[in-house]
């Protein structure tokens, strides 16, 4: 309850702020329309039936893209951090590609994959699965080479050893990885939507701003930012569930 | 009979950039059925090394390392080993009890795995914690832990290096006490790595001091304390300060 109401008293400033705009903002304007004419725009998307297969685009695309993400992520993250010599010689090639800003991928992918679910999904876990990947990698290598020799005077296999020590040793760092890959999707998403213009709330927005329609593009653009919020403290209040068994230290942010 | 341990000119080297960093040489002694064998030395005498040795986690550059006549080549199935750094020993995500069953889990399943690992957790006092994190414990009933982990093996063997050295005096006190006391109730050979002289003495039957770079075996004391041996009375004996005096000046110390 009280962190609840420690949430309210957060988005405080940001209700004011809206309430300053709707009472002494200009009622007629085109380009900053008051707040109180941003949901009847969206109420429109939402009888005309494009609102909600927008939205749901939107959020399967972001889980797909995430889950995908986490995934090459975390078994990449496993294998170079626990080959050293694979580590060393991939280092140079992964510092590049990270470097990467990743919608500049987006056109070699349509180019490669067209206007595919599987080039949305490859676009947006490109740029989400490095956080889970690095976090993974230094998760492994936090490991103690003594439990290591735990593990090895216990008679364990390799496989006991990945099972039992390393995969759940590293989970505090999968979820913190996953954690920052979140926002990230979001807004890659966001983004080749924009680009491809096919199906998403990216798309409604992008038809929006063509058509000159702020008020959608204000409504879409609260929408959006309500579920990015919500996403991210669902996935925090999901990631402090898990880790009530690690030590405290485990879940620094 | 076949001693526990035999090792014979055991030497151990690593080779690194700058050349060859020379830890043990020419260490030779047998751990007969039944003893405490206790190791006391400087810190940087290769205590560590040469329990790693016996463990199997490290092999000898030159000489015989056997356990129970055939030469040791990894980590044997009887013999448990007890790490001086309890909070990486134990996977801290787990709970106690799931700590205690990760060397038999593989083998022992159901109400079987369960009385074996209370009945490890009951010789060393824990059996009212099987469901607590290890990160909510104090160090010494981490520790307890560990020492629970190995007994759940049922050793024939207990390697301990250091085990209480990062432990407060009065914890460590009691936890050798309770060491001893498991050594009477499940009969495991203790080899036992400190370099804390009095420990060495308390707990031994037989003392061997290491000493020098590389270090080898400088003397062997008999222990021939009457037992059981008792944290007040025992430590006030003549023969105890005596002892304690001898392996002092082995060791190399100066007063």
């Amino acid at each position: 309850m009280l962190a609840l109401a420690n949430a309210a008293k957060g988005f405080l400033p940001l209700v004011i702020a809206i309430g300053v705009w709707q009472y002494a903002g200009d009622k007629e304007s085109a380009l900053f329309p008051p707040p109180a004419t941003w949901w009847p725009a969206i109420a429109d998307l939402i009888a005309a039936d494009t609102f909600f297969p927008a939205l749901n685009a939107t959020l399967s695309l972001i889980g797909l893209s995430l889950a995908a993400a986490s995934l090459v992520g975390f078994v990449l993250g496993l294998v170079i951090g626990t080959l050293p010599g694979f580590r060393h010689w991939t280092s140079l090639v992964l510092e590049y590609l990270r470097a990467l800003p990743p919608p500049v991928i987006i056109p070699l992918a349509v180019l490669l994959l067209g206007y595919t679910m599987t080039m949305k999904v490859s676009v947006i876990a490109f740029a989400a699965f490095w956080p889970v990947m690095l976090n993974t990698i230094a998760g492994v290598s936090q490991i103690h080479n003594l439990t290591f020799d735990v593990a090895r005077s216990l008679r364990m296999t390799w496989f006991e050893t990945l099972s039992k020590v390393v995969l759940p040793a590293t989970i505090p760092s999968l979820l913190l990885g996953i954690r920052i890959a979140l926002p990230q999707s979001v807004v890659v998403t966001l983004v080749v939507e924009m680009f491809t213009g096919e199906s998403g709330i990216g798309s409604l927005m992008i038809a929006a701003q063509r058509n000159f329609n702020a008020a959608e593009v204000f409504g879409l653009l609260a929408v959006m930012g309500l579920f990015g919020y919500g996403l991210t403290a669902a996935f925090s209040g999901l990631e402090r569930a898990i880790l009530r068994r690690w030590p405290l230290s485990a879940s620094a942010s | 009979m076949v001693p526990i341990f035999e090792l014979e000119d055991v030497s151990l080297s690593y080779e690194l950039a700058g050349g060859a960093r020379n830890v043990l040489r020419n260490i030779s002694f047998t751990v007969s059925d039944g003893e405490i064998l206790t190791f006391c030395g400087a810190s940087g005498t290769g205590k560590t090394s040469l329990l790693r040795i016996m463990a199997g986690l490290t092999r000898q550059t030159g000489g015989t390392a056997n356990f129970r006549g055939a030469p040791i080549d990894g980590p044997a199935n009887d013999v448990a080993i007890v790490f001086q750094d309890y909070s990486n020993a134990l996977l801290q995500w787990r709970t106690v009890g799931r700590n205690v069953a990760l060397g038999i889990e593989r083998t022992l399943k159901g109400t079987e795995l369960k009385d074996r690992v209370m009945d490890a957790l009951r010789l060393v006092g824990l059996e009212k914690n099987v469901n607590d994190y290890p990160w909510q414990l104090s160090g010494g009933m981490q520790q307890r832990v560990q020492i629970a982990r190995a007994l759940a093996l049922k050793p024939s063997v207990l390697l301990m290096d250091e085990p209480f050295a990062a432990l407060d005096a009065m914890t460590k006190a009691s936890l050798q006490d309770e060491l001893l006391n498991i050594r009477d109730k499940t009969g495991a050979n203790i080899v036992f790595i400190t370099h804390d002289i009095e420990e060495a003495v308390y707990l031994g039957d037989r003392v061997a001091v290491l000493r020098g770079t590389p270090s080898t075996v400088e003397q062997l004391f008999d222990i021939a304390l009457p037992k059981p041996r008792n944290q007040i009375t025992t430590r006030e004996l003549p023969e105890f300060l005596a002892l304690r005096h001898q392996i002092h000046d082995a060791i190399g110390g100066h007063s």
